[in-house]
């Protein structure tokens, strides 16, 4: 199946959560990614035909399904809130939309042990929801969802109320599962990493409308606006107001180089240069790095890698170190920063104007 | 703590004087309760006991009460369990409006709507039958069922409902199997008050009605006999009228516990 | 401000423990250091509110005794006890203004006025609320309610713990990282010893000079947050902390050396005794420090997922399968690859816990 909106809108009283969109989405998987409050449910929903479109229309394979009962429809969902019937055992939920579409018994024992075991809950079918740990219900309203066989698969945030190990694990079975899929998956979450993990196509979105779509890492490789750029960047993308001059790029107050590579190409002007937190370093790895002066705000640790936060010229930077290290807070710093790894975005509309060539391409 | 249990234990006593005394008349003679105080039966009789359950004015006054009573619980729940979905689940104009213009109902005192009533009830043919007592108690039930069974729906997220749309429920079917089950316990809580205030008001259930449908409150007031107040025989009923409500209270006990914790009642 | 000692403590909810299951807690010897920053790291049900409790006083413990600077307080009520606690929701009064709030604490203290008014003043300052502290605290937002939370914690200066439980969990994830700053700082200028309980290993890392890592009601490591990533001392922390954790494989110990058994082409493991009772014995390495290199061992790619700024390499090494984190601009051959055990951070573990 295909699924498309044509030109929908939603609108709340004089609150719009969504702008005027148009979407087409191919059997796989697609990511919805956006910080909290970007519209994702909205669009969401409206795809599943909970919500009505304002105006616009929802087409599957070219027909109009707006406004028709979701009942009828080919739509399974996952929330973020862990959503099971809890007055029916594990077995029972998960055979819920099967006995409803009449299946045999035999059938439906069948797909429930199935799916219960691809899920690894097939020890628990006899448990109510609240026997079970975070994790398993979750595993279990995700079992429900697929063994329906639906054409459109909808999971909002699934993981976010899980604790991150968990996450983990959880994050590569889902992805095996979508794999082995013919449906259209649409997987929405705040957290670029997971897109990236996911794959597919993404689709980024911030304040109800649709930035950018496109294959995951070319879409991370190459963010249209500056805004994509911070959506699809966590940390978000550090931005430094600049000029280019005579072939030369100033940044702030005293920092400069020759604008060579990917940056030789713009014209003379101001723009906003943007650089991902790994692509700073506190060492020199190379001759044409350019030293930034600044001093140490915070040392962030996240098990794997150090986020050194940093204040040059009045503009917080962050740095991403592998490895665990410890920093004084106020100490001064040089951070090195390579400007092959530079983005470019017009300082006007925000639109990208240079894009660094990504490593091996 | 020694302290706290004394108190509690003397606040108990307190309680359960009135409740004994009560008990402790019924099992004696006119002649014992007249003629001074004993804090327990001389000679015990059952007497008042099998005249309750032997003649058909008094039995028949348990049974008019019970069915009225049933008859009203059934129908607040059937009426407020929809209406109370609505109110859970949709925004609408006027939505809060309404829902404080149900509860107005019992700020009058029930003595407000007896002409009404009266007369209502006169024309259709209604006056002494069950259903009249039963649809009276509605006007002040219903309000109430709306608003305790709102409280627990809303405690049910909305997105069971969506699940079970997108599993293929139809709304009905969804209802009955999916959302009833969850509030089991708000349906409890709701039945337990609708039969309380059923069973306890006098005032309409004895104006509505006349012989047919005459309701056990209404034949307790009405014992004056000429050799003066039968109070065994009173006592004995007054022990008779309070057992199912000590039923009823029983078994809903736990889920008037929820109820409580959810803010409501 | 005090050393809180822990001698041989131990608790169980049951009335009478007797297997180890019984015990949320299991018995251990630990000094919170006077002044020092603690994060207390671990799983749900792992033993780490039982703990916070304990020193606290909300529970007190079944074995075992508790010492502020040398006194016995075992026995005391939290109030006796001098120890402020900031929970998971802002507990403030939303009729009292910010200033009466934070002066709270020393009133129900009697201390004299001018002092509170200073200890106010200061703790306002530190916590930037000074703008705020005319106004009533209804109505403010949630990461300002828990800061005046905070502040009621610090403005005590005979305090001796202040006790975070999960105090971030309510805040936007754009404000946590001010509030975690403000912590480190306010850390940095009182001085306070501050135990600091999460789940979240970035919150623990980031806020402490130590980890106490719980797992399973011990005390599994102790440790700065270099020591946890760099030399796990229980395979647990090496699952836990760092995302992907760290690569397991059995080992066995052959001809006096530990090995692990790959058709070919052993990995052995060079200077360290293997220990002569062990049940288990396992090989670890963090993703981060496995080498894809020239020469080493040969291995099979599985899978390479490309994540932006790194990519993750499941390889096959025999019957094992592990995974090497490799720098985006990292060449790598489509199907096999060498890899090398770096001797410095590949571990060994008996039954679970690091051999030395």
């Amino acid at each position: 199946m295909r699924l498309a909106l044509d030109d929908v809108t939603r609108r709340i009283g004089d609150e719009v959560h969504i702008h005027p969109t148009d979407l087409a989405l191919e059997p796989g998987l697609n990511v919805l990614l956006g910080p909290t409050t970007a519209g994702k449910t909205s669009l969401m929903r409206l795809m599943a035909g909970l919500d009505r479109p304002t105006t616009g229309r929802v087409l599957e394979d070219g027909v109009d399904v707006t406004g028709r009962a979701v009942r009828t429809r080919s739509v399974a969902m996952v929330y973020q809130q862990f959503i099971n019937y809890p007055s029916f055992t594990v077995y029972e939920n998960i055979a819920s939309p099967l006995r409803l579409a009449g299946f045999d018994a035999d059938t439906i024992d069948a797909k429930v042990r199935g799916t219960a075991g691809t899920l690894r809950i097939d020890g628990l079918l006899d448990r109510l929801p609240a026997q079970l740990s975070g994790g398993q219900q979750q595993r279990c309203a995700i079992a429900r969802a697929l063994v329906k066989q639906a054409d459109l698969l909808l999971l909002d945030e699934p993981l976010v109320n899980l604790d991150y190990k968990l996450r983990e694990e959880l994050r590569a079975e889902l992805r095996a599962i979508f794999a082995a899929r013919d449906a259209v998956v649409v997987y929405a979450t705040t957290e670029p990493l997971e897109a990236l993990i996911m794959g597919g196509n993404v689709v980024v979105l911030d304040e109800g409308r649709v930035l950018q779509s496109g294959p995951t890492v070319e879409v991370y490789r190459r963010p249209a606006s500056m805004r994509v750029a911070q959506v699809f960047s966590d940390p978000p993308m550090n931005l430094l107001s600049g000029r280019i001059d005579d072939g030369r790029v100033r940044l702030g107050r005293d920092v400069g180089f020759d604008a060579t590579g990917h940056l030789a190409e713009l014209a003379a002007g101001d723009y906003t240069f943007g650089v991902r937190a790994a692509h700073l370093s506190l060492a020199r790895n190379n001759g044409h790095e350019v030293a930034v002066p600044a001093a140490v705000e915070l040392a962030e640790i996240s098990g794997s890698e150090t986020f050194v936060h940093a204040e040059h010229d009045d503009t917080r930077l962050v740095v991403q170190e592998e490895g665990v290290h410890l920093h004084d807070m106020g100490r001064t710093i040089e951070l090195f920063l390579d400007p092959a790894r530079l983005f470019a975005f017009a300082a006007d509309t925000g639109g990208l104007a240079a894009a660094p060539t990504p490593p091996g391409g | 703590m020694r302290k706290s249990t004394v108190g509690l234990l003397l606040y108990f006593g307190f309680l359960l004087i009135p409740l004994y005394w009560l008990v402790l008349m019924s099992f004696k003679t006119n002649e014992e309760i007249l003629g001074g105080i004993t804090f327990w039966p001389e000679t015990i009789t059952f007497a008042n006991y099998l005249e309750i359950f032997t003649n058909p004015d008094w039995y028949s006054g348990y049974i008019n009460s019970a069915i009225y009573v049933g008859l009203n619980t059934a129908i607040s729940l059937t009426v407020a369990l929809p209406a109370a979905y609505a109110f859970s689940r949709y925004r609408f104009i006027g939505d809060k409006h309404m829902f404080f213009w149900l509860l107005t109902n019992r700020m009058a005192p029930p003595a407000v709507f007896l002409l009404p009533f009266f007369q209502l009830y006169q024309t259709f043919g209604l006056f002494d039958t069950h259903l009249a007592v039963a649809l009276a108690h509605c006007l002040f039930n219903v309000p109430l069922a709306v608003w305790i069974l709102e409280g627990f729906m809303r405690g049910v997220p909305r997105e069971i409902d969506e699940t079970a749309y997108l599993d293929g429920y139809t709304f009905p079917h969804f209802f009955v199997r999916v959302f009833i089950p969850l509030i089991k316990a708000g349906i409890g809580v709701t039945a337990f008050f609708c039969f309380m205030f059923s069973w306890v008001e006098l005032l309409l259930a004895r104006t509505l009605t006349s012989v047919e449908a005459k309701p056990i409150a209404a034949t307790m007031t009405r014992t004056v006999s000429a050799a003066g107040i039968d109070w065994g025989l009173l006592a004995a009923a007054g022990v008779l009228t309070i057992i199912p409500g000590a039923l009823v209270i029983y078994f809903v006990r736990n889920y008037m516990a929820k109820g409580f914790a959810l803010g409501r009642v | 401000m005090a050393r809180v000692r822990m001698h041989e403590l131990a608790h169980s909810y049951v009335a009478k423990p007797a297997a180890p299951a019984d015990y949320a807690l299991k018995r251990f010897d630990f000094t919170w250091r006077n002044g020092g920053a603690y994060a207390l790291l671990g799983p749900s049900g792992c033993g780490k509110t039982t703990m916070l409790n304990l020193i606290s006083g909300l529970v007190t413990p079944s074995e075992g005794r508790i010492t502020f600077d040398d006194v016995d307080v075992t026995a005391l009520t939290p109030a006796q006890r001098n120890i402020a606690q900031v929970f998971q929701f802002p507990v403030i009064y939303d009729t009292m203004t910010v200033a009466d709030n934070l002066a709270f604490p020393l009133r129900n203290r009697k201390l004299p006025d001018a002092q509170v008014r200073r200890r106010v003043h200061d703790v306002a300052a530190m916590l930037e609320l000074e703008p705020l502290l005319g106004r009533r605290a209804a109505g403010l937002s949630a990461d300002q309610k828990q800061k005046i939370s905070m502040g009621r914690g610090l403005v005590r200066p005979d305090v001796a713990a202040i006790l975070f439980d999960e105090p971030l969990t309510v805040i936007d994830p754009h404000l946590k990282w001010q509030l975690r700053r403000k912590l480190k700082q306010v850390h940095q200028e009182f001085n306070h010893t501050l135990i600091y309980v999460t789940h979240d290993q970035n919150e623990a890392l980031t806020f402490a000079e130590e980890v106490v890592v719980m797992y399973d009601g011990y005390v599994v490591q102790v440790g700065t947050p270099q020591e946890l990533f760099e030399a796990p001392a229980h395979t647990f922390v090496g699952y836990f902390i760092g995302s992907p954790g760290m690569n397991l494989l059995p080992a066995v110990v052959d001809g006096g050396r530990v090995r692990v058994r790959v058709p070919g082409t052993d990995v052995a493991v060079e200077g360290v005794a293997p220990p002569a009772d062990a049940d288990k014995l396992e090989l670890g390495i963090r993703p981060e420090f496995l080498e894809i290199a020239d020469d080493g061992h040969e291995a099979a790619i599985e899978r390479v997922e490309d994540l932006g700024n790194y990519r993750l390499a499941t390889v096959r090494l025999g019957e094992h399968r592990l995974v090497a984190k490799l720098a985006e601009d990292r060449p790598l051959a489509a199907d096999r690859c060498h890899l090398r055990f770096p001797e410095r951070f590949t571990k060994l573990y008996a039954d679970s816990r690091l051999v030395a």
